[in-house]
């Protein structure tokens, strides 16, 4: 019968030891369980040339300490007398990480093998392997591999032969000589002085100091019984952070060990590199970021020309055709209920749709190819200063598509002060539905100075974020101290113009669905209570009501119409165009009466513009944009405060806020219109 | 030899392009070193993901299933141990 070689895998999880096993193996394993522990033990064999192979499948583990059972029961394994070779598999792709295994088992007197994985995905990534250099300098044959593929084993099964037929160990002079030499290098060689001189079993004298270090309990337990509990005691407690500066000396022990033995065959972009460094510049950073936000609110705007063009035909074209159902027979009463409902909410829908497109596609590109984390990267020191965790940026970048989705986000933030202090912020931050409505209002009022007023409320945005801040902050316990922050910012990618377009279609779509039904349902509602049978306009619901709030409303520089539409904003930003489609282009009575003029049938974007003066205008919609969100926000920021008082007080700010925005709004524009 | 965490305490937000370029090390390593540190419970990593929100409002980029664009952040923290 051929020799029998004991042969140990062990590897990080994801580092293709079980692939390996089980090409290997075939169907010869058999699983059960290490004695006396709930782990799972894999054994198996297969026979190459002459050697039969009992082949060991070690539970994955991310080292060699003590923090679990599979880690124990591993180096138990190893450094046992059992095993005749000990595979390290390491993923090619990720070294860095993988090859910590091998500073772990460093000093582990046991015959070593290193087997790289995933060698071709490294390639893919653009990663060269120099693998006679690693094995010159780890002194331990090295192969290359790809476990799915038995193909590519030729030189797995070579290496095999030469580690068992000149078993090396692993050179861990340069590892050791950095413990020695570092920063608590006293510490070290005092933990050597309380280590056997000799190692224990396959265990050197280092390794086990270095455990020591660690804080390892199993390792201190052994130490103890020949050293004395009380010295083991008393170094431990005194190696507190033995175990960073463990790591420490490891990683920079790989560190040198792959210099020059990865190299990058693909270099990035030297003018993305020089690109990005300028994007997440502290000062350049801001300027930059606030660049790209203008222009991509202007292109938005180039891209909702078209739809403008075609909802502006729309109550001309459809009207007309829907005018001749008098040949029909159908009432002109009926006609204009259909003309200012239906008709009406279409032509504002359509509108709103083309900033929809246009927004959703230029700002899903910026986060398409990778660069909306900087922006929240670059404003992260603003927060600071605002006294938020950097963690509280993400939340409110995603709020600006969708407030609900914003809140929930909060759940990153972990003390909950800060988080309310962040979903209270988020509300601020005008979201998708606010940013299809007001550049609609914006572009029927002022044209392409439209692109100016969105500018102008992304300052009050904010100014409205610092005050708020300010104001929680006070009672919400803003951060003290910041301590390191990482924040992995996504490599560029190149957009994926298909799925882009999918994305920005499906969104014009869903928000299609949406607006035109919460349009129509206010349009309706709107105009039955403005509707007036006898003619007579003192008769009317709505005109009553608003005649009696006119005198407050006006304190803020709104009419009772806009004042009604900003009531109606607080259940859905699309709501307002529901509101101004029914008042100002309803039956026409409260209009004429209101104005002293007729003009239902006219374009409804220049009938509300001829009727708003600009300065009422801009605080409407200024009113509208920080008013509450919606009542989904309201409920989503109930769920994730857990708390009543603080929903009501978070919106009750929003309320006054909004109004005394709207007041100021409204009297510095008198000045420039 | 640094101690990276040491470092780390000092610095209010970095990101990991300019941490690596900080220590004159790759940005695999800064990585593969912070992991190490939330093992031993230095550091929490947090990963910001819209498609965690669950909401399923629909609206931000997150919630579009496989065509989701959103790209996760990933945040490491010092925390006090």
């Amino acid at each position: 019968m051929a020799d029998e070689i004991k042969v140990a895998l062990l590897g990080q999880p994801n580092s293709g030891k079980s692939t390996l096993f089980n090409t290997l193996t075939g169907a010869h394993q058999h699983v059960g369980n290490w004695p006396g522990k709930t782990v799972e033990k894999k054994d198996g064999y297969f026979v190459h040339g002459s050697r039969k192979y009992l082949v060991s499948d070690l539970p994955g583990s991310y080292g060699l300490s003590a923090n679990s059972d599979e880690e124990v029961i591993t180096r138990d394994a190893i450094a046992g007398e059992d095993a005749d070779l000990v595979c390290v598999l390491a993923d090619a792709s990720q070294l860095e990480r993988n090859l910590f295994m091998l500073a772990d088992i460093a000093g582990i007197r046991t015959p070593l093998l290193l087997v790289l994985t995933m060698i071709d995905v490294a390639e893919d990534q653009g990663k060269k392997i120099d693998v006679e250099l690693l094995a010159k300098r780890l002194n331990i044959p090295v192969t290359a591999i790809v476990a799915p593929d038995k193909k590519t084993y030729g030189d797995f099964f070579e290496k095999l032969d030469q580690a068992l037929n000149h078993p090396t160990l692993l050179d861990t002079t340069a590892l050791f000589r950095l413990f020695s030499e570092g920063e608590s290098k006293a510490l070290y060689a005092e933990a050597l002085e309380l280590v056997p001189k000799t190692g224990i079993d396959r265990f050197s004298k280092e390794w086990l100091a270095i455990k020591l270090l660690e804080q390892d309990e199993v390792v201190s337990a052994k130490i103890a019984v020949k050293a004395g509990i009380e010295p083991v005691r008393k170094f431990v407690s005194a190696a507190k952070d033995g175990a960073l500066y463990a790591g420490d000396c490891k990683f920079a022990w790989i560190e040198t060990v792959l210099d020059g033995v990865a190299v990058k065959t693909k270099e990035p972009s030297k003018l993305l590199t020089r690109f990005d460094r300028a994007a997440i510049h502290r000062f350049w950073g801001k300027p930059i970021a606030i660049g790209i936000i203008i222009l991509g609110l202007i292109m938005s705007m180039i891209a909702a020309a078209p739809f403008m063009g075609v909802a502006a035909l729309i109550p001309s074209s459809l009207g007309s055709l829907i005018g001749r159902l008098t040949d029909f027979g159908v009432s002109q009463d009926l006609i204009s209920f259909i003309n200012s409902t239906v008709v009406l909410a279409l032509s504002w829908t359509i509108s709103m749709l083309g900033f929809v497109f246009g927004i959703n596609l230029v700002f899903g590109l910026i986060e398409e190819i990778g660069y909306m984390a900087r922006v929240s990267y670059v404003f992260d020191h603003t927060m600071s200063k605002l006294g938020l965790q950097g963690k509280s940026v993400m939340p409110m970048l995603i709020s600006v598509g969708c407030t609900i989705g914003g809140a929930a986000g909060t759940r990153v933030v972990d003390s909950w002060g800060q988080r309310i202090l962040t979903i209270a912020l988020v509300w601020a931050v005008p979201c998708g539905a606010t940013f299809a409505v007001i550049p609609t209002l914006a572009t029927a009022f002022f044209g392409w100075g439209g692109i100016l007023v969105m500018i102008l409320l992304f300052l009050i945005m904010f100014l409205h974020i610092f005050i708020t801040a300010k104001i929680f902050g006070r009672t919400l316990s803003p951060v003290a101290e910041r301590t390191g922050l990482i924040m992995e910012l996504p490599p560029y990618h190149k957009p994926r113009w298909g799925a882009m377009f999918m994305m920005t279609l499906n969104r014009v779509w869903e928000i299609f669905k949406k607006a035109f039904v919460i349009v129509f349902i206010v349009s309706v509602l709107f105009y039955f209570m403005s509707y007036s049978s006898s003619g007579d306009v003192e008769g009317s619901f709505l005109y009553r009501v608003g005649r009696t709030i006119e005198p407050v409303t006006k304190i803020f520089g709104l009419g009772w119409q806009t004042f009604l539409a900003f009531v109606a904003s607080m259940v859905s930003k699309e709501a307002v165009l529901g509101v101004l489609s029914a008042i100002f282009a309803g039956s026409g009575n409260i209009f004429s009466s209101t104005v002293g003029i007729a003009k239902a049938d006219a374009n409804l974007a220049s009938l509300v513009t001829s009727e708003i003066s600009k300065p009422e205008a801009l605080a409407f919609m200024v009113a509208v944009t920080f008013n509450v969100p919606c009542l989904m926000a309201l409920s989503s920021t109930y769920q994730e405060s857990h708390s009543l008082s603080w929903t009501l007080k978070i919106a009750l700010y929003y309320i006054a806020t909004a109004l005394i925005l709207s007041m100021i709004t409204f009297h510095a524009a008198r000045l420039f219109f | 030899m640094d101690s990276l965490l040491d470092l780390l305490r000092g610095l209010g937000t970095v990101s990991a392009p300019e941490l690596a370029r900080m220590i004159s090390s790759s940005p695999e390593m800064v990585e593969a070193r912070l992991e190490y540190y939330v093992r031993s419970g230095y550091v929490r990593k947090t990963v910001f993901d819209a498609a965690d929100c669950a909401s399923g409002c629909d609206k931000c980029r997150g919630c579009v299933g496989k065509r989701r664009l959103s790209r996760p952040v990933v945040f490491w923290e010092v925390i006090k141990k």
